[in-house]
């Protein structure tokens, strides 16, 4: 690559051609101010506050959006420079209605308001337009509120180029421009957003912000913890900002390979702004009723019921998210309970089988020209691999074909997208014609890609490439650590029901850790529910209530996500850490903690 | 689809073939919607959004953002009279209010029979025979309140 270099601020600069005169400056240490500029944006030129002057240039010029030319001579800070800066800033307060007091961000969360700090504005020399503007508080977790709103349309490229929804943009001309959500719908209301959250992290001032956070605590002031999503397989890397031991926020790891700042409704909300009840006290069923009890009396009450029974006739049945470290653990005590088994999503049993050889998945996304997705829903599990399919769909003209066993949220940007059932030789035919010529396709396939239905398609799928321009296979899994879990021994069961009649068991443990429902999907299984009463002895593990709690004869607290540690190991192979925000609520305890002291 | 759009089909693929991406081709057929339709409704922009593979958004943006797109009918006869400044030097805002004032209605309403709809547009390019006024595409020069009475009478 062609090298520059620049005279920045009287330093000598290195560049390489096609870097805009801010991405010179950042990376050799020179600040400029900037508003509307995000790096993981396409660049927009329009708060100005990033201007600088050029040599031989009269007028100033947005560095964000100025290609860096060899040899060309930068000025950053000068005396103009600052004037002009101090009058955008003005003028931005002048337009709407900037009153930090009663707003969210206030305290050093907006950067409308640390601008001007930093500028000294201590007066606005533009009369106030006060805009009669609304709010819009319709969406499920976040607020925009256009009184705020800069226009830098930070959330509107964002929307567009990371999560590739376009739900947001821009409307009117002038004065009169505003942010608008679909067809001047609301959040609430609009067919498009996902609920993803990344315009509200994108905003620099309280006009997108979560409802949830809201007047919580100013998020500078506020602990943060680097975690892993413990969600779903893909592992994105989490910064959780805790005041007072309480979460007030969640927001993408910039950092993290993985997601690089992105999330899903599904870390970026439900973990933390949907309610769920908290179990804290271990409880043992006494005359009917289930009573909190101490540890120890809640352990001697297990040990009692099982004492008599044989290795065979306890089972215990975990779940899927589950630590790398509990599994060795679950290795540990496997003398002591010989039937152990794993509960995964529908049909993701046989994708447990061979986690295949590590690798990077995202940079074959990132490139990719043709997605196949076969018994795959990342719109509703995976929302960051959707969000790279959309942008991909919708930024690069990438072909998409969906076969699933129901609709989804991405059938709507598919070139094709069917059930898989049925399918005949015309369909295959449009198939290829949409693949053809395609050469970085990538064939995703979920958990119901594992019945003979996908199967069968999958053998189809894989003649219909181009011969010399075979896909990458992705296996993307619903359960979060069901991969690593059953490498590491533990076995996934396909068919609960078959699984609770193929030992003779009496006694059975259910270790639901931390799952959002507390682990009530596995009564979504035909005659689990009826399998759990035949036991003689159930304890349940969990950090949540659910209906199972009504079949167990001991309850234990688990750990959350927040404040369990550990590893879990993502769907690429990557051995991700999870790690505390907050304290242990009540009893809880840690998952392995708890196996070992009943088992070991 | 809505049917009426449908019918648009054949002259859509003809404006999609004069341009290297879909995208470009939104102007063209928002215009030839509101030719045919009389306005720009929520059904016609999701209508073109899908046609071009674009977000409902992205065309909502194009339509609020020129002026001469609407989103509403307008009577029969729409009269559009110049707000800039040397058509309003010449007397173009008491014209305006003077026409309000004798069909009754407001700026960007209709008459009650549907026959008239008064709205204010940027620059006519007429500047030296001001004021101006079109109606539909008809443009009318050096307007006096008699003029507009005779202008008014033509108008079905």
């Amino acid at each position: 690559m062609k090298t520059l270099t620049l005279t920045i601020d009287g330093k000598i600069c290195a560049g390489a051609a096609g870097q805009t005169i801010l991405e010179v400056a950042t990376a050799s240490g020179i600040e400029i101010p900037t508003l509307c500029h995000m790096k993981e944006l396409s660049p927009w030129g329009g708060c100005r506050m990033c201007i600088v002057e050029v040599g031989g240039i009269a007028k100033p010029v947005p560095s964000c959006a100025t290609p860096a030319a060899d040899g060309s001579v930068v000025v950053t800070k000068n005396e103009r420079l600052d004037r002009l800066r101090k009058l955008t800033l003005e003028l931005l307060f002048s337009e709407r209605n900037h009153i930090c007091p009663i707003c969210p961000m206030n305290k050093g969360d907006c950067e409308l308001q640390m601008s001007g700090y930093k500028f000294g504005i201590d007066g606005i020399r533009f009369p106030y337009l006060y805009p009669a503007l609304p709010v819009d508080l319709t969406g499920k977790y976040l607020g925009l509120d256009h009184n705020r709103c800069i226009l830098c349309a930070r959330c509107i490229r964002t929307c567009d180029e990371i999560e590739g929804a376009h739900t947001l943009d821009l409307g009117n001309r002038g004065v009169k421009s505003q942010v608008i959500v679909d067809l001047n719908s609301t959040f609430g209301a609009s067919t498009t957003c996902t609920h993803c959250g990344a315009c509200v992290s994108a905003c620099p001032t309280g006009a997108l912000f979560d409802k949830n956070a809201a007047f919580h605590g100013a998020l500078k002031r506020c602990a943060q913890v680097r975690t892993t999503c413990a969600e779903c397989p893909v592992g994105c890397g989490l910064v959780v900002y805790t005041m007072d031991d309480r979460i007030v926020d969640v927001f993408g790891d910039g950092d993290s390979p993985v997601n690089r700042g992105h999330l899903c409704v599904r870390g970026r909300y439900e973990t933390w702004a949907v309610k769920r009840e908290r179990l804290t006290e271990p409880m043992v069923r006494r005359n009917g009723a289930l009573a909190p009890v101490a540890w120890d009396e809640a352990l001697a009450a297990i040990r009692a019921a099982t004492r008599g029974l044989k290795s065979g006739e306890k089972g215990l049945l975990v779940s899927g998210r589950l630590t790398n470290e509990a599994a060795e653990t679950l290795a540990k005590i496997r003398p002591s309970v010989s039937s152990v088994g794993m509960y995964v999503a529908e049909n993701e049993a046989a994708m447990c089988g061979d986690p295949g050889a590590a690798r990077d998945v995202f940079p074959l996304l990132q490139e990719a020209d043709a997605f196949v997705l076969l018994g795959a829903d990342p719109a509703r599990l995976q929302g960051v691999v959707a969000a790279r399919i959309r942008v991909a769909v919708r930024k690069r003209g990438a072909k998409l074909v969906m076969l699933n066993v129901r609709s989804s949220d991405l059938d709507a940007y598919a070139d094709i997208s069917s059930r898989m059932v049925g399918l005949e030789r015309a369909f295959w035919k449009r198939v290829a014609d949409v693949l053809k010529g395609r050469r970085k396709p990538v064939l995703i396939y979920g958990p119901n890609a594992m019945t003979s239905l996908g199967v069968a398609a999958m053998e189809k799928l894989l003649k219909t490439f181009d011969a010399d321009c075979g896909p990458s296979v992705i296996g993307l899994p619903a359960t979060t650590n069901a991969l690593a879990l059953s490498a590491a021994g533990v076995e996934a069961v396909d068919d609960l029901s078959r699984w609770f009649a193929s030992a003779p068991l009496r006694a059975v443990h259910v270790c639901a850790a931390d799952e959002p429902a507390g682990g009530a999907r596995i009564l979504r299984e035909r005659e689990v529910a009826g399998c759990l009463k035949a036991m003689e002895f159930v304890v349940l593990q969990t950090a949540y209530f659910s209906r199972l709690v009504e079949l167990a004869d001991v309850v234990l607290p688990a750990l959350a996500w927040s404040e369990r540690s550990g590893t879990i190991t993502n769907f690429e192979g990557r051995k991700l850490p999870l790690r505390p925000a907050l304290t242990p609520r009540g009893q809880a305890r840690d998952d392995a903690d708890i196996l070992e002291s009943i088992y070991a | 689809m809505p049917s009426s759009l449908s019918s648009l089909e054949d002259q859509v693929v003809r404006i999609l073939a004069r341009y290297p991406k879909p995208r470009s081709a939104a102007m063209p057929i928002l215009h030839l919607i509101q030719e045919t339709q009389g306005f720009i409704s929520k059904e016609a922009m999701e209508w073109v959004a899908a046609r071009l593979d674009l977000q409902p958004a992205q065309i909502l943006e194009l339509v609020t953002f020129y002026p001469m797109f609407r989103q509403h009918p307008v009577g029969r006869n729409h009269l559009k009279i110049c707000r800039t400044l040397p058509c309003a030097l010449m007397g173009a805002e008491s014209l305006r209010d003077h026409l309000l004032r004798k069909l009754g209605v407001k700026l960007d309403e209709t008459t009650p029979d549907g026959r008239f709809t008064v709205s204010e547009v940027e620059c006519l390019a007429c500047c030296g025979s001001a004021p101006v006024l079109m109606v539909n595409d008809d443009l009318h020069e050096n307007i006096t309140p008699e003029k507009l009475e005779q202008i008014l009478a033509a108008c079905l």
